[in-house]
């Protein structure tokens, strides 16, 4: 039976404001940043929240297109390619809420350094930040390696994340980075 | 050296940069997921310009929004002006901010203590 309601429904009370699974691509980034944009102009919203709100779902977007890019999860494990993007507008916060596959074996460094950027204060994230940019080299993945800290500096408040584990080799990863705005 | 100038895009600045007046202006978006490549040119430019500078070189950021693959080749970019400034041209950067937009304005102060140069933020 179609049922469009019970998912609807979920989105709605969920407050959810833009949702997507699919694979990441550099011409859909694009139009799901210019979609939330307008979306965020049209409601008023305050200039600084909109480009924060902006800036952090970028940084986000990029991460995953650049993981899949560099990280070659191979053509046979297309099913992994597929990831999910969420956006949530609750009374006080925009949540920007992301999913997508990785190697397990990579898990170990990447929660290491959001466990880093958490127990930063905003003056340590400054000065990490600065400490970062000013290396020659970009790294493996075509980055910064500024994303993260670019979120958290943005945000304001702790990255929320987990990790499930779907087999051997490849884990689910959820990153979770909240923007406070006023209520609407 | 000709003229140097790139068209704005979804997700990538205009560029104007002209040798002769020692002006170069950046403006609109700074997103493109691989910044390295297509800053590559400007690069160029400018260790080309940098051997004959302008007596000034005056440079205008005026970005909406920047990613951080963009904001390394910014630095790269200050820089590179630091050394034409080493070379003889003064050089004179303005750091344009929508009014209200902290980070934006943050990003500024942030390249102000990594660069010896005369930059300057502004709101608009």
């Amino acid at each position: 039976m179609l049922n469009v309601y019970e998912y609807f429904k979920k989105m709605q009370d969920d407050q959810v404001i833009l949702y997507f699974k699919g694979e990441i691509t550099n011409n859909l980034l694009t139009s799901i940043l210019q979609l939330l944009d307008d979306r965020l102009e049209r409601k008023n919203e305050d200039l600084k929240v909109r480009k924060k709100v902006f800036s952090v779902l970028l940084e986000c977007l990029q991460n995953i297109y650049n993981y899949q890019q560099y990280q070659r999860i191979p053509e046979e494990d297309a099913y992994y390619h597929a990831a999910t993007l969420m956006i949530r507008r609750t009374g006080d916060a925009y949540y920007i809420i992301t999913g997508n596959y990785m190697f397990r074996n990579r898990v170990h460094k990447l929660e290491d350094k959001i466990n880093k950027v958490n127990a930063m204060s905003p003056e340590d994230l400054k000065e990490f930040y600065k400490e970062i940019i000013s290396l020659q080299q970009h790294t493996e993945t075509g980055g910064a390696g500024l994303g993260l800290i670019d979120m958290a500096r943005k945000s304001g408040e702790k990255i929320t994340y987990n990790f499930d584990n779907i087999n051997d080799k490849y884990c689910f990863y959820s990153l979770q980075v909240k923007v406070p705005a006023k209520p609407h | 050296m000709d003229i140097l100038r790139n068209d704005k895009t979804d997700r990538t600045p205009s560029i104007y940069f002209n040798p002769d007046e020692g002006t170069l202006e950046m403006s609109g978006r700074s997103i493109p997921e691989n910044a390295i490549s297509f800053y590559k040119p400007l690069f160029d430019w400018l260790d080309q310009y940098v051997q004959t500078p302008h007596e000034e070189t005056r440079v205008v950021f005026n970005l909406e929004y920047f990613n951080t693959s963009s904001s390394k080749c910014i630095l790269d970019i200050l820089r590179k002006l630091e050394r034409i400034a080493e070379s003889g041209s003064k050089v004179f950067v303005k750091w344009f901010f929508d009014d209200g937009d902290e980070d934006m304005e943050e990003s500024g102060n942030d390249f102000k203590s990594l660069i010896n140069l005369n930059i300057e933020l502004l709101s608009k």
